[in-house]
Order: C-alpha cells, then sequence, then structure tokens
C-alpha cells in the first residue's frame, strides 16, 4: 500500500480553477462513503479550503487514483474537472513531507497562518466520521498535528500577525488585556476601518461607536457591527467611554486634535487611550502622543511591524523544516517498522485493508 | 533531620523548579507545569520547614541577622508567588521568583547564621512585628519587580519595538492590576507591622516609626490616586518602584544606625 495525493494549491493554480476543484462539507462525506467502497484504496481524506483542494489516499501501487476522482466528479453529478489530469501528483515519502508542510503552515499564502491546523484536523475528521481513515492515514494526520504543534511552540513560524488590521488587535490586547471590556470609536465608516473593528469584534470586543461625515453610511456600518452611529459632531463625547479610537478616514485634516480634545481627556481620567490611525493624511494630531495614557500609532508603524512579523515568521521556516523533518523519520521509521511485522506474519499483523 | 539538609533540600528543589522553569521559557512557555509548580511548592514546605526549626533553635522569630532576613525575605517573596495568582504565575516575573529565592538562599549562606544575643527583649509581639514588616517588605518588592516590568513594557509599546522576550508579557492592564494588588497585600502587612510596633516591650523607635508611617501614607495615596483613575498606570508602576527604593534605603539607614540588622526593620 502507498500513501498518495494529488492536488493543487494557491501556488500552482488560480482560483477560478480551484474553485473546480472545492469541494462543500456535503460532498466530501459523499465523496469520502465513494472513496471507502473503491477497490485497492485502503483509506482516502480530502483536505478542501479556498487555497487548495488535495486528495489523500492509501492505495495499492497499480490503482488508478486519477481516473478514480473522475469517477468520483461523475458520482458527485458534477462536471469532471478536465484540470484533473494536471493535479500535483505526490507519492510515499512526498505526501508525508507534504501534508505535514501544509499542517505547519508552511504552505500557506500568508507563511505560519494558523487557521490551516484547523482545515486539516477537520479533513481528518471527516475521513474518520466516514469511516476512511485506515491505520496509516490516521498515523499519518496524528503524526501532522504533533509535528504542526511543535512547530508553532518551538519555533517563530506562527508569530504576531502580519496584517494591519491583526497587528492592531495585537497591540490592543498587549495595552488591555482581553477587548471584552473594551470600546472603540470608529471614525470613517471605509473599509480598512471595518477590517480593523471586525478583527477586534472577533477577539470579543465589547462594543463600537461609528462616525462618518456621511452619516448614512456610518449608520450602515453600525447596523453590520452591531454598533451605534453617532454624527460627526458628537464624536468627542464618546471618549467618556472609549478606550480604542480607530480613525479611517480621507480628510486633509486631522480630525482628532489635541487642543479640541483636553476638556474630554481631563473628564475620562487616565484610562489608556489606543489611538489608531489608519488615514492618509494622518487624521490623529501626532502631539496626541505626549499624554501619559495616550499610545498612539499610525498606519506605517502598523504596517511595519506586519513586516517584521512576516521576516521573522519566513527566517524561522528553516528550524520548522527540521523538526518537520524528525517528524517524517519517525513516521517513515513507524512505516517501515509496520512493514517488518506484516512480512514477519507476527501476531497483530494488520490486513491487506491496512 | 538537620537544619542544613533541610535547607539544602529547599535549595535544591528550588534549582529544580527553576530549571524546568528557565527549559519551558525557552519554548516561550511561561505557564509553570504541574511538575514544576509541584517542584515549588515542595520547595516552599522545605523553606518553611527550616524557618520553623531555625526559630525553634534560636527561640524566636528567625529575622535576627543578615543570614535569617535574606532566608526570611525569600520565603516572603515564594509565599507571594502562589499566593497572588496566576497572572503573576505565568509571566517572566513569575518564572524567574524561583531562581531569585535560590540566589537569595545561596547568597545567605554568606552570611554568619549564629544568632547573636537580641538586643531587645525577645517576644511574641516582636517577632510578630518583625516577620509581618518583612512580609510586607516581600510583597512591596514584587510589587516594584511587577512595576518594573510595567514601564518596561509600556517602553516597549510606546517606542514601537517588541523583543521577542517581553512579548509573551501579560497586557498592560493585567501587569498594572498584579502591581495594585501585591501594593495592596503590602499595604495591609505593614499596617499590621505598625500597629503591632506599639505593643513591642520597650516602646517603639519614634523616626523608624514615622518613616514607616510615611511610607504607609505614600503608598496608600498611590493606590487611592491610582483606583480614581487620577494617575496613569505608567505613574504608577514607577512610583510604587521608586517607593520601594525609598523604604529599602530608609531600613538600611535604621539599620546602620542601630550599627547592624537589631530586631528587623
Amino acid at each position: 500500500m502507498e500513501l498518495v495525493c494529488l492536488g493543487i494549491s494557491h501556488h500552482d493554480a488560480h482560483v477560478s480553477v480551484r474553485e473546480r476543484l472545492a469541494l462543500s462539507p456535503g460532498e466530501i462525506e459523499r465523496a469520502l462513503g465513494w472513496l471507502r467502497d473503491r477497490a485497492g484504496l485502503s483509506g482516502a481524506a480530502i483536505l478542501s479550503t479556498c487555497n487548495r483542494a488535495e486528495f489523500y489516499a492509501v492505495a495499492e501501487p497499480a490503482t488508478d487514483f486519477r481516473g478514480m476522482l473522475g469517477g468520483l466528479f461523475d458520482m458527485l453529478r458534477r462536471p469532471s474537472p478536465h484540470e484533473i489530469g494536471q493535479l500535483r501528483s505526490l507519492v510515499g515519502a512526498e505526501v508525508v513531507a507534504h501534508l505535514f508542510r501544509v499542517a505547519a503552515g508552511l504552505d500557506s499564502m500568508v507563511v505560519g497562518e494558523t487557521e490551516i491546523l484547523g482545515q486539516v484536523k477537520q479533513a481528518y475528521e471527516e475521513s474518520h466520521r466516514a469511516g476512511a481513515a485506515c491505520k496509516v492515514l490516521h498515523r499519518l494526520f496524528q503524526s501532522a498535528f504533533r509535528a504542526a504543534k511543535e512547530v508553532r511552540h518551538r519555533t517563530e513560524v506562527t508569530r504576531g500577525g502580519v496584517s494591519v488590521a491583526a497587528v492592531a488587535v495585537e497591540l490592543a490586547e498587549k495595552i488591555f488585556g482581553s477587548l471584552a471590556a473594551c470600546r472603540v470609536v470608529l471614525i470613517g465608516a471605509g473599509d480598512t476601518g471595518e477590517k480593523t473593528a471586525k478583527a477586534m469584534f472577533s477577539r470579543g470586543l465589547r462594543g463600537a461607536v461609528v462616525t462618518n461625515r456621511t452619516f448614512e453610511r456610518a449608520v450602515e456600518l453600525a447596523d453590520r457591527l452591531g454598533g451605534t452611529a453617532v454624527p460627526l459632531s458628537e464624536w468627542r463625547w464618546e471618549l467618556l467611554f472609549a478606550d480604542i479610537v480607530v480613525v479611517a478616514t480621507s480628510a486633509e485634516q486631522a480630525v482628532v486634535r489635541e487642543e479640541e480634545l483636553g476638556d474630554v481627556l481631563r473628564r475620562r481620567g487616565r484610562r489608556p487611550l489606543f489611538l489608531i490611525d489608519l488615514s492618509v493624511p494622518r487624521g490623529i494630531d501626532p502631539g496626541m502622543a505626549r499624554h501619559d495614557e495616550v499610545y498612539l500609532y499610525n498606519v506605517d508603524d502598523l504596517q511595519g511591524i506586519a513586516d517584521q512579523h512576516l521576516a521573522i515568521r519566513r527566517s524561522a521556516v528553516a528550524s520548522a523544516e527540521e523538526i518537520l523533518g524528525r517528524h517524517a523519520a519517525e513516521f517513515s521509521a513507524w512505516r517501515e517498522a509496520e512493514r517488518r511485522r506484516r512480512e514477519g506474519g507476527g501476531w497483530g499483523a494488520v490486513g491487506p485493508g491496512q | 533531620m538537620s537544619g542544613g539538609l533541610v535547607f539544602s533540600a529547599a535549595v535544591a528543589a528550588y534549582a529544580v523548579a527553576s530549571a524546568m522553569g528557565l527549559y519551558r521559557m525557552r519554548s516561550r512557555l511561561f505557564r509553570p507545569g504541574v511538575v514544576q509548580f509541584a517542584a515549588f511548592v515542595g520547595a516552599l514546605a522545605l523553606h518553611t520547614w527550616y524557618l520553623m526549626m531555625r526559630g525553634a533553635e534560636v527561640r524566636r522569630c528567625p529575622v535576627t541577622t543578615p543570614a535569617d532576613i535574606m532566608v526570611f525575605v525569600a520565603w516572603s517573596l515564594a509565599v507571594a508567588y502562589v499566593v497572588v495568582g496566576p497572572v503573576y504565575r505565568f509571566t517572566i516575573p513569575g518564572v524567574l521568583t524561583a531562581p531569585l529565592v535560590a540566589l537569595l538562599l545561596l547568597a545567605s549562606l554568606a552570611f554568619p547564621s549564629v544568632a547573636g544575643p537580641a538586643k531587645g527583649e525577645v517576644s511574641a509581639a516582636v517577632e510578630f512585628h518583625a516577620s509581618s514588616s518583612l512580609l510586607a517588605y516581600g510583597a512591596l518588592g514584587l510589587a516594584c519587580v511587577t512595576g518594573l516590568f510595567y514601564l518596561i513594557h509600556d517602553h516597549c509599546i510606546r517606542a514601537k519595538r517588541f523583543q521577542a522576550w517581553f512579548d509573551n508579557l501579560p497586557s498592560l492592564h493585567e501587569l498594572g492590576r498584579v502591581n495594585r494588588d501585591l501594593m495592596l497585600y503590602g499595604l495591609g502587612l505593614m499596617s499590621v507591622g505598625i500597629i503591632s510596633g506599639f505593643f513591642t516591650p520597650g516602646g517603639v523607635n519614634a523616626a523608624k516609626t514615622i518613616s514607616f508611617v510615611m511610607m504607609w501614607a505614600l503608598y496608600a495615596a498611590l493606590l487611592l490616586a491610582s483606583a480614581t483613575d487620577r494617575i496613569s498606570g505608567r505613574r504608577t508602576a514607577l512610583l510604587s518602584s521608586l517607593l520601594f527604593a525609598a523604604m529599602i534605603l530608609s531600613f538600611w539607614t535604621f539599620s546602620l544606625a542601630r550599627g547592624g540588622m537589631g530586631q528587623g526593620p
């Protein structure tokens, strides 16, 4: 029995191709049930994300897995994509190395992203539920999870956010800890501000107040975020209750000016205030940073940190690869031991389906 | 079992906890592992046992020689580590507590541990006064350390420079909270120390008492100002560190003026 993987990813295919091969959760369930019953296969798993579509199998050497995938799409009543013929093919140790890299985030579009590990776990669980995870696949995926976990703990490959919004959230957490008690004032109802506010809400932000030159747009965004909208003339008083201010406007002059906020700042006491300026030209008077309780970051600061994180992640890839190599060697040793045990016909020998 | 053996066992257990903590820190894990925490608690139990043996030996609270005071201060740091809670334990200062305690115990060996004749009358009141005051020093010392970490973290955020080591510090909010909790804990112990000082035989040393009460008032004012958001977290952290430095300075001044460590602070 041989480990096989056929797949495409963002490295070698445009999204228009990937979407033709992507399967929905319901289709994956049916596909695994169908593959489980094919002669020559003892196990199968499908990893389908927005960046990759990969079909893993434990198959007899003579099995035409590529041809089988054509039949799979027919069974799903989907047009069989002609790209099946061009899927990258990996065999044996290549499959092991590839899956380990994928699970550890080294093969992702953004090196070190951690969401993929959850998706790989889901792929394994779906295979297990469908009764398509044989002993070899079980061991392969468990080893991949262990390897990815070690990479995460022992290297800096997943360190820090690599987008402006993610860095802003991390900084807010460095100041306030949990965001569950924090309120944000969002000045400007554009895309950038919305992304940052959403990233904060994903980490438990308590509430948001949105203001914008066009009040209707502020209301629309507030509705989408589950916050409230206030007219541009009234936002200053919201500072009394706010912990974070995100300014993302295209105004020619700073909208947050020290001389206009003196009274509000005095009244709100010395509670920390995190000011995030995503505007160009800058929307927050740099003089605000003079206040003891104020932490001010502009878009260049945030992008600089994101770039640093990316560089750190890239520099950690070599040590991550070493860890993966060790786990891959352990997996190979296990397979070899299994093969000897089967050939020896000893007690506990696994059947041909294993 | 001899006191020396218990002392050595305590140092060894702290050393094990230190080694495990530093090893885990390499992997950016600050939360103590079960074995590591058990080693620390075991070390603290041995440490406490040693202090009890030492107390029985010198027939008073063992805070009368420089060596004993170091052992006692180390003990108060270890107690605070266990008592203060996870926010402190799961951080760099938390990880560094075991090595610091082990070093203090080892450093105490450099001083003669034989207690000389007591300079004042030995009584339960004196011992209670001295031990509660030393525990207050321990708590306020940890508040100072936490305050320093707050200042480092605050500086990194303002300067927009992040070192990998300090990346795992708790948030400023949490460091500030631990800093205040420790000051509150220390203030309570200081109150006990001051009040019990009035019941010691031979009366109080007026200058020392005034200095201690002034420190108490400054800490209380600092806590009040911080709780009502009248001063920023940064200033609270800075002042807590400066106040502790002033307290240590006044302690040494009084000790020198008395020509030794006498009856403790």
